[in-house]
């Protein structure tokens, strides 16, 4: 067996990584379209649909929640900058209140879910409540894996004194702002439509 | 300057980032698959030829049944295992993930995937799939046995099949399907952004535009039974409501019948997923043994994508019977029946390429001409199966069994089986022994056709599919002797692979060194000497000609020239 190593070694440019990252997110699409579509096919055949939290807080926490997405993605947004810039504190700031954006997101989606549980909605008891808690569950378990990813990127671009590495904190952020759109997707077509 | 990175066992065997290395062990776990798919085939067959006999010593039938007796729970369990381990465990780690790995970068002319440690990756969500799968065998109430399509409501909780079988075989095909979307992105982004200096597309091989197209399916579609699999999933373990038909209180429940509209439309997908990698495969070796440019190659080529995008709005023809209405059944219909176009161009293409060629009856040639039979029937018998008025009758018969194990099993197996007898000696510097190759098909060919053939002849006499014991039936006992010699067949076609068994790992062992270019192929990765070193191409290659430059006039003193090499003046 030859160990020779030749001196081309696999170092795609940055455009190769965000053009993966663009596929991934084309799957992840796929993915909430089936689930999407499949709640509108149950919702459009069910003569009677309540939709979740109508008219108590639980709505109003949504939208809570919402906001909070939203905001972590300027948050992501400013950390971006700084990174472009080349400041490593910044950069650690503002990308680590993301994350803790994302944590409280979270937690906030579990406490909705604890208030809905108490009303009497539950995955089980009608299917009102299983397509909520699977669009809610299956995206937050995407904003997990986006919170791991996140971290990762904060360590691996601040990583070298001399510079940062903008490339991980790109296509991470890729990945949040696509979750956040799709947050504000789900909401409104769960709860308002 | 050279970099240097220190290589251990682990790294070298077991988590490495190098294609060639990946694709072997997704090789390795084809093949294992491969066999154990279709030991349970042979378990089928004898139970359809022999519904009141015990399983035969020969078949280990004591090993796995007690006395050797088969029930009707355990034949369900032996074909939905059967079906989902040949398609997800066999077909596509062999030729998506072995040869997908080992030909793009090569073809191509790249040094490696463009995402190797996410190649890696996928590799080992794949294993952890198989355990997953596989210990399912250890549950007491036994396996997933709800049909590979796992139609709720028999898998789901409610009234359907007993035990955890069905979970974890939901869970272990989510990972097998993350596993496929990781594939997926590298081979994508591989082919668009790796390709040479002069490589455009169209001078792709076809067997990279197969597995290209496959991958671009895969990303769409693989989420959508993701998705599937996970309402199923929470049916099953928290007790959703999704596919549970009326549900409780006073809002109404889910639709079983959502299930199979989720799962056909990657399903219809899928089965264009398993074959376009043979069909490009076949494309370019028919070329390379008829010493002649693929005939049509670029409509070959548009024709893949015109199949690929017409896949996807028609699985519809997977649940005629289940009461859809009319026009929705015609547009189904008539968009299912144009596929035949494209498929019917290449197909003549694939006789353009050998007519008036040099021909050259190596194994490879002869599998890529199998590969011409075999699909041909079995697209040809897809015509009755798409039309509404016949698929009625036809629908869940042994004809569409006969028909996709005639377009899956023989002409993706054929096409994989091809690829190895070709790129065993770029893979393992040996040469395999030509006469047990050429053995092995014919032993293989003859029987096959015999067994999936008069399958459909059964069909056609109305014995269904999935079926336990088909005495049961006064009205097929006429020809319900068919089913004994399709056994008898199926036997031998199934003990004929000992000696391609035979033949691959003696011939990796003591097999003859095989030269660089074995077959005088033009392709780039014919221009590799030894074993190819990590990294591939000590100097980029530029490519000047196309991939099927064989018998060119201009060429003088040789019927062929390379890829990266100029064209004389």
């Amino acid at each position: 067996m030859s160990t020779q190593v030749l001196p081309t070694k696999v170092k795609t440019d940055e455009f190769t990584s965000v053009l993966g990252m663009l596929v991934i997110l084309g799957s992840i699409t796929m993915l909430f379209v089936a689930l999407i579509v499949s709640y509108s096919i149950l919702r459009i055949q069910s003569s009677m649909w309540i939709k979740p939290g109508v008219g108590s807080i639980a709505f109003i926490l949504g939208v809570i929640n919402t906001v909070i997405l939203m905001i972590s993605s300027w948050t992501y947004h400013k950390g971006q900058h700084y990174g472009v810039k080349g400041i490593h504190r910044k950069v650690r700031q503002w990308l680590g209140l993301t994350l803790g954006l994302g944590v409280i997101f979270l937690l906030a989606q579990l406490n909705l879910w604890r208030i809905l549980i108490d009303s009497g909605m539950t995955a089980q008891s009608n299917i009102v409540g299983s397509v909520f808690y699977m669009l809610t569950g299956v995206h937050g378990l995407h904003i997990i894996s986006a919170i791991v990813a996140l971290f990762w990127a904060i360590i691996r671009s601040t990583r070298v004194v001399a510079s940062i590495e903008i490339r991980p904190i790109k296509l991470v952020g890729l990945l949040w702002h696509f979750l956040d759109f799709l947050w504000i997707c789900l909401f409104v077509s769960i709860f308002i439509i | 300057m050279s970099e240097h990175h220190e290589q251990t066992f682990w790294t070298k065997y077991i988590f490495s980032t190098d294609h060639k290395v990946i694709a072997k062990q997704f090789l390795w776990m084809g093949l294992f698959f491969l066999a154990f798919g279709g030991f349970q085939a042979l378990l089928i067959r004898w139970q359809l030829a022999y519904p009141d006999q015990p399983l035969p010593w020969w078949l280990l039938g004591s090993l796995f049944y007690e006395g050797g007796v088969m029930t009707p729970d355990h034949y369900n369990a032996l074909f939905t295992m059967h079906g989902t381990i040949m398609i997800f465990w066999a077909i596509t780690p062999m030729l998506i993930g072995a040869f997908g790995n080992f030909v793009i970068p090569l073809q191509i002319g790249a040094p490696d995937m463009a995402f190797p440690k996410l190649n890696m990756i996928s590799f080992w969500t794949m294993f952890l799939a198989s355990v997953v799968l596989l210990a399912s065998y250890f549950l007491p109430e036994g396996t997933a046995a709800g049909g590979w399509t796992s139609y709720p409501p028999l898998s789901s909780p409610v009234g359907g099949i007993a035990g955890e079988g069905q979970t974890l075989w939901t869970l272990a095909l989510t990972l097998a399907g993350t596993s496929t979307l990781m594939g997926a992105v590298n081979y994508i982004i591989t082919v668009v952004r790796m390709r040479a200096p002069g490589m455009t597309y169209f001078k792709m091989p076809l067997s990279v535009w197969g597995l290209w197209l496959t991958s671009i399916l895969n990303a769409i579609f693989v989420p959508i039974i993701a998705a599937g699999l996970i309402l199923l999933l929470l049916d099953r373990t928290i007790g959703t409501q999704f596919f549970v038909a009326g549900g409780l209180a006073t809002v109404e429940g889910g639709d079983p019948l959502l299930y199979q509209h989720v799962f056909w439309i990657f399903g219809h997908p899928e089965v264009y997923i398993l074959i376009l990698p043979a069909w490009g495969i076949v494309s370019d070796l028919l070329s390379v043994f008829s010493r002649k440019p693929a005939f049509g190659a670029r409509v070959t080529a548009i024709c893949m994508c015109t199949i690929v995008v017409l896949s996807s709005i028609v699985w519809g023809h997977h649940m005629y019977t289940t009461g859809m209405s009319p026009l929705l059944g015609k547009a189904f219909m008539f968009l299912t029946l144009l596929i035949s176009i494209p498929s019917s161009i290449f197909f003549l293409n694939w006789l353009g390429t050998m007519w008036r060629g040099n021909l050259h009856f190596e194994t490879p040639m002869l599998f890529a001409m199998g590969v011409l039979w075999v699909f041909g029937l079995g697209g040809l018998t897809g015509l009755y199966n798409a039309t509404v008025t016949s698929d009625i009758y036809l629908h869940d018969t042994m004809f569409v069994v006969g028909h996709f194990h005639y377009t899956m099993a023989a002409s993706v197996l054929f096409g994989g089986l091809a690829a190895i007898y070709f790129w065993f000696p770029k893979m393992f510097g040996k040469k395999m022994n030509p006469l047990l190759g050429k053995l092995h098909f014919w032993i293989s060919f003859i029987p096959l056709n015999y067994v999936f053939f008069n399958m459909m002849v059964l069909g056609y006499a109305g014995q269904h599919r999935r079926l336990y014991d088909p005495n049961e039936y006064a009205f097929l006992a006429p020809i319900n002797d068919l089913n004994i010699s399709i056994t008898f067949f199926a036997v031998i076609l199934g003990f004929s692979q000992l000696i391609f068994a035979y033949n691959f790992i003696n011939s990796m062992i003591n097999g003859e060194k095989a030269e660089a270019n074995p077959w005088k192929a033009n392709t780039l990765e014919w221009t590799l000497d030894g074993p190819i070193p990590h990294g591939n191409f000590a100097t980029t290659p530029t490519v000047y000609n196309g991939p099927h430059e064989y018998s060119n006039p201009a060429v003088k003193d040789r019927d062929w020239i390379a890829q990266s090499e100029p064209m004389p003046t």
